[in-house]
């Protein structure tokens, strides 16, 4: 049910992805985030983006697991602007109540791309419920419009972590907004 | 006017224009009246709120957070790890339980603690115990936007039977 053409665009890169490892997943994404607004969801997806491309519109998360795509919801509220969303199956997981706002508000302008390797890759690769819990149905369920899931294998590329301070990350994002 | 009313308007003036809301039985009343003053986003989770609010800000929009006592437990670390680390306001009114002619045995596990807890992870708050308390929920918002930090308003039933 997408309802936006960045999300269209972004669903037409994702189809031929899966069984990559994200960072090779993030490589093939990376032209369609230029310019955009992303918030990146922490540890290893949020180093490994930085990594392959930076920008003063890309909010990386830090701590607070769980909560890219609410805050991702957030900013789409109150821009007219497409808001993209990277998050992955253990943190969509952990806070799915993210789903339900969403569903609710349901906003054209806001797009999660749920890379979904099975796993929770930044603590060791533990096994996530996203075995046995099929993601796009969760948010189908939820009404979420623009949801896009790359199934990817396991495994993190050897980047440092993200050198900005919190204070920087939050106002380069806030001055590139306005 | 009523302490809905005033806190309602105490919230336009500081430029509030968003609400995001959980229930609680005590504040029947306000949560009637947030969606005639604001745009209202209601919630099933507070910690998405956080993240909802932090959003909202990021975008250039203020925003404030209505829970219960009970789900202040549920925001801890969004509180720390995401609105305390990159120094965002947020509003959080706080029905606060367990503390005033509770019925409610459960509520006064967390809300006696909220001080407490509140202090130990040194978040600033402001206890709205009398009617007459509420004079300085302006002064705590200006506080909380020149801080650039959560800011707890602990509302005490005893408040809305003024």
């Amino acid at each position: 049910m997408l309802s936006n053409e960045t999300a269209l665009r972004l669903s037409a890169v994702a189809e031929d992805m899966d069984g990559l490892t994200r960072y090779d997943v993030l490589k093939r994404l990376v032209p369609q985030l230029r310019g955009h607004i992303v918030i990146c969801t922490l540890g290893f997806p949020s180093r490994e983006l930085y990594a392959l491309f930076d920008q003063p519109t890309t909010f990386y998360m830090l701590g607070s697991m769980g909560l890219a795509s609410s805050i991702g919801l957030g900013v789409a509220l109150f821009t007219t602007r497409d808001v993209i969303v990277l998050e992955g199956d253990g943190s969509l997981l952990m806070n799915p109540n993210a789903l339900f706002t969403i569903g609710q508000e349901a906003p054209d302008n806001l797009i999660i791309v749920c890379i979904d390797n099975h796993a929770y890759g930044s603590t060791g690769n533990q096994p996530t419920l996203a075995r046995t819990i099929h993601l796009p149905q969760l948010a189908e369920l939820c009404g979420v419009k623009n949801f896009i899931h790359i199934l990817a294998k396991p495994g993190n590329a050897n980047v440092g972590v993200i050198p900005l301070s919190p204070h920087r990350i939050k106002q380069r994002f806030m001055a590139s907004l306005h | 006017m009523s302490a809905e009313r005033y806190l309602i308007d105490v919230l336009k003036q500081a430029g509030i224009t968003a609400v995001a809301t959980l229930p609680c039985g005590k504040i029947k009343t306000l949560l009637d009246l947030v969606p005639t003053a604001f745009k209202e986003v209601p919630l099933t989770r507070e910690e998405d709120g956080v993240g909802l609010c932090v959003g909202a800000y990021l975008a250039g929009v203020k925003m404030a957070l209505v829970m219960q006592s009970s789900g202040v437990g549920n925001s801890i670390n969004a509180l720390m790890s995401l609105a305390t680390l990159f120094r965002i306001p947020l509003p959080i009114l706080v029905s606060w339980r367990g503390v005033w002619q509770e019925q409610i045995f459960a509520q006064t596990m967390m809300g006696k603690t909220l001080p407490a807890l509140l202090d130990g992870l040194k978040l600033p708050y402001l206890e709205v115990r009398e009617a007459r308390d509420l004079e300085k929920v302006k002064e705590g918002l200006e506080e909380c936007y020149r801080m650039k930090r959560p800011y707890v308003f602990l509302l005490s039933p005893k408040i809305w039977t003024a």
